[in-house]
């Protein structure tokens, strides 16, 4: 098996574009979410984390760009710019060598909705000529491997809110059994649409803070209430050990495993990927959280990671950056990879903001409100969905 | 410890050991078998929605009254139609495999399924009557679960077979558009070569049959209206050729390790030897006219397999029938085979069941791993006017008698997504 090691991060977020933006909302512990832009009257809640004055055709030729939705378009931004971030030009690359896997939960829904309001309400006869690509999953990596010049392997990775995550698990395998040098991988999602946002408030998930935005998201507290409906993609540049040696590239991390499972006790897949990794639990120095802010889903993860850890789990910094950055959906699970190569390598862990009374049921150390300078050499990351599947990725600080 | 170490440098082997399928053929392995060993169309006028002002009014549709009542999923009210496919054609596959689920860990079986738009007509439908005529100011529907809403979404294609069966292992749904669910089996194959699974059901599922699907299709011009003679409008490589008939279902395989196959004395169709894709980086909607790419997937994918080209039997082809698609499918096995190409019968099931986009990849699978069973290769019907530039064996209207044992699999999507997957008799 090949070892694999993060060399680029690429980052479309509501913090603003590339790592430096991203990693200023993280260790400020600021947070992106504010009034939504729709109008949502009819909604009890209106906040969301929201990307403002983004223009694709600034980053892309007509050619490309008229085949992106929101979410490719911010998939396609963020991968150039974690390519950039990895010192890599795709031109001087083997490029069948690369592989592409991108997650998303809703895909071009940002787009198909209004098409869909067009034609179910108008009842017009036409629609619209680039229906057949921009509405199936697949064109995703069509717009990255296109105006990229990239050959590998790609595909689409669907597992709902597991989706960013299940991508680089792929990515990671695939250089692993040496099928790829280069892994492009990552989430995306564009959400921020009134049927999504009736959607989950109709199933009672969202976030009912309204009063003041910024405080809506709060995981593991007592006045949790559900989740913030955000957007943005975070792409990750893997690459096998010898790959980036040979070139010299500075390394942020390098992943020592991957383990999902669809067992919902969701302390499977944290088990199963320190055993796989041959990691022991307490050489784990922090657990990066789904931490979703829902009543059910932080108490389920709570527990899970005292069952994995026992009575030295209050002794690891957890913490949930979707508290900073709500829940971008399919791309959360990269949301978390982004932050957690980069809690290695500053040696910096983002708080759980907006943790003002902590639920007693808990016990938990998790790193309220402010951020922790700590060397950090293993991190665990869970990632939850919420239809009860679970995927856990494990990094290490990179050494020879 | 020493098989151990094998395990985990040296791929495993890996087995079809069943085969589930839902098709315009009907329910089942046999009635798909039938329709392709005779040859028959299943392509005929739209039943499911007044065609009256669309262009388009044929279809290889899944007839409402052959669709049986089970299995009974252990999930939402309302499955949507896609999921509905996937959730039978897996019970089917695991009926068929004669798997006893209580024997295996539920880690080490999962299930992977590719789809090219899921649930798009279910979620149309849903946005239209919950969100577009959704009364004012409703509030938390306690009916309206999650499970519920999601259903419409495609995440619950998935989970809806591993709730039921009570699998936990290694499972995703991806697309990669009409190549999704070869993509699907190559992942599977990965899956179990490198130990990350046992037995994984495999697959695709689709049910595009609806107004705004065919409508978008349609506007692209990629859809045939031959609407006087139904049966005759899928004519793969034929030079008469107009553009694809949209099908619709879902077929899944059980992939397994072949010593557990072994060990329980599992019937073997076929071995998975080998899978590759790539990308054109060519363009959204047309494919690269030199093929580098789809020729170098299936050259590696025999390069990893240990098997020369010439020892390849029979294609199965994507064959849409669109006028450029089989022009250039026909140019890509003269690329790799060179004049081998032209002693080799290739041949298109959709000519007979159509093109069921995201689970079309794995209905030819299907199709492959019964040749084995038949020793007998299916027809591409409708071939009557000789295309100068297909100008390969199509195997033409009959179907024929084949004791080869390798097939290759090509299956494309757009975005210029080339899968090779190639099949071998199996051998102890």
């Amino acid at each position: 098996m090949k070892r694999v090691v993060i060399t680029g991060i690429g980052t479309v977020t509501p913090a603003g574009l590339g790592k430096k933006a991203f990693l200023r909302a993280l260790s400020g512990g600021k947070s992106t979410i504010g009034r939504s832009s729709l109008s949502l009257q009819n909604e009890s809640i209106d906040v969301a984390a929201e990307i403002h004055h983004f223009d694709i055709k600034e980053f892309a030729k007509r050619k490309h760009y008229r085949f992106m939705d929101r979410a490719s378009s911010f998939c396609f931004v963020a991968s150039k710019l974690a390519l950039k971030d990895a010192g890599l030009s795709v031109g001087k690359l083997n490029t069948e060598n690369i592989a592409v896997c991108i997650g998303t939960f809703l895909g071009s829904v940002h787009w198909a909705e209004p098409q869909y309001n067009h034609y179910y309400d108008n009842r017009d006869e036409d629609v619209h000529r680039f229906t057949a690509i921009i509405g199936y999953f697949g064109n995703l990596v069509g717009n990255v491997t296109i105006p990229l010049g990239i050959h590998g392997r790609g595909f689409t990775v669907l597992n709902s809110d597991l989706a960013g995550c299940d991508a680089i698990g792929h990515g990671f395998e695939s250089i692993q059994r040496g099928k790829t040098e280069i892994s492009l991988v990552g989430g995306t999602e564009a959400p921020i649409t009134q049927a999504v946002f009736h959607l989950f408030n109709r199933a009672g998930l969202l976030a009912r803070h309204a009063e003041h935005p910024e405080k809506a998201s709060r995981p593991f507290d007592l006045h949790r209430s559900g989740f913030v409906l955000a957007e943005g993609c975070w792409m990750l540049v893997l690459e096998s050990m010898d790959h980036a040696l040979k070139r010299d590239a500075p390394v942020y991390a390098e992943i020592v495993g991957y383990s999902p499972s669809c067992n919902v006790n969701s302390a499977q897949a944290m088990r199963n990927v320190l055993s796989t990794a041959n990691i022991a639990p307490d050489a784990v120095g922090y657990i990066s959280a789904n931490g979703l802010a829902t009543i059910d889903g932080d108490r389920r993860e709570a527990r899970a990671i005292k069952a994995v850890f026992g009575e030295t789990a209050n002794m690891i910094p957890v913490s949930s950056i979707k508290s900073i950055f709500g829940h971008p959906l399919g791309a959360g699970g990269s949301l978390q990879a982004a932050s957690n190569a980069l809690v290695i390598n500053n040696r910096v862990i983002p708080p759980t903001i907006n943790l003002d009374s902590p639920d007693p049921e808990f016990e938990l150390d998790f790193v309220p409100n402010k951020p922790r300078q700590m060397d950090v050499n293993v991190v665990l990351q869970h990632t939850a969905s919420l239809t009860g599947k679970n995927s856990a990725i494990l990094y290490r600080r990179f050494q020879i | 410890m020493k098989s151990r170490r094998r395990h985990e440098d040296e791929p495993r082997r890996v087995v079809i050991t069943g085969i589930g399928i839902i098709s315009p053929a009907g329910v089942g392995k046999d009635a798909f078998w039938d329709v392709l060993r005779n040859g028959r169309s299943c392509v005929d006028y739209i039943t499911r929605f007044d065609t009256e002002h669309t262009n388009i009014k044929i279809a290889a549709e899944i007839k409402k009254q052959i669709l049986p009542r089970y299995p009974k999923p252990k999930t939402p009210r309302d499955l949507s139609r896609v999921a509905r496919y996937a959730l039978l054609a897996a019970h089917l596959a695991l009926q068929d495999s004669k798997l006893d689920l209580k024997s295996v860990s539920p880690s080490r079986i999962g299930t992977v399924i590719g789809t090219s738009v899921g649930g798009l007509e279910d979620a149309g439908n849903s946005y239209n009557r919950f969100v577009l005529r959704a009364p004012k100011g409703v509030g938390i529907d306690a009916d309206f679960t999650l499970d519920y809403q999601l259903s419409f979404f495609t995440g619950s294609l998935v989970k809806n077979i591993n709730v039921t069966y009570g699998l936990e292992g290694r499972s995703d749904l991806i697309s990669t558009g009409c190549a999704a669910s070869a993509d699907a089996i190559g992942n599977a194959f990965e899956n179990i070569q490198y130990n990350s699974a046992d037995i994984i059901l495999a697959g695709g599922t689709e049910a595009p049959i609806n107004l705004y699907t065919l409508k978008a299709f349609d506007v692209m011009l990629a859809l045939s209206t031959r609407n006087d003679s139904p049966e005759k409008a899928s004519r793969p490589f034929d030079r008469k050729r107009s553009g694809f008939v949209m099908g619709e279902g879902a077929a899944i395989l059980v992939l397994e390790e072949l010593e557990h196959a072994k060990q329980r004395g599992a019937h073997i169709y076929c071995e998975v030897a080998a899978y590759q894709t790539s990308c054109d980086a060519y363009h959204q909607t047309a494919s690269d006219p030199k093929q580098e790419q789809a020729a170098r997937a299936i050259m590696e994918a025999l390069r990893s397999s240990d098997l020369p080209s010439e020892s390849v039997a029979y294609v199965s082809a994507h064959g849409t029938s669109t006028p450029i698609n089989d022009r250039q499918e026909t140019y890509l096995i003269k690329k790799v085979f060179d004049h081998y190409a032209y002693s080799l019968p290739i041949s298109s099931i959709k000519s007979m069941v159509g093109h069921s986009s995201g689970a079309a990849g794995a209905m030819q699978a299907v199709s492959c791993a019964l040749i084995f069973e038949y020793n007998t290769v299916p027809p591409t019907i409708n071939y009557e006017y000789p295309d100068p530039e297909c100008d390969l064996d199509y195997v033409p209207n009959q179907a024929r008698p084949w004791d080869g044992s390798v097939i290759l699999q090509n299956t494309f999507g757009f975005s210029g997504k080339n899968t090779a997957l190639i099949y071998r008799r199996f051998e102890n």
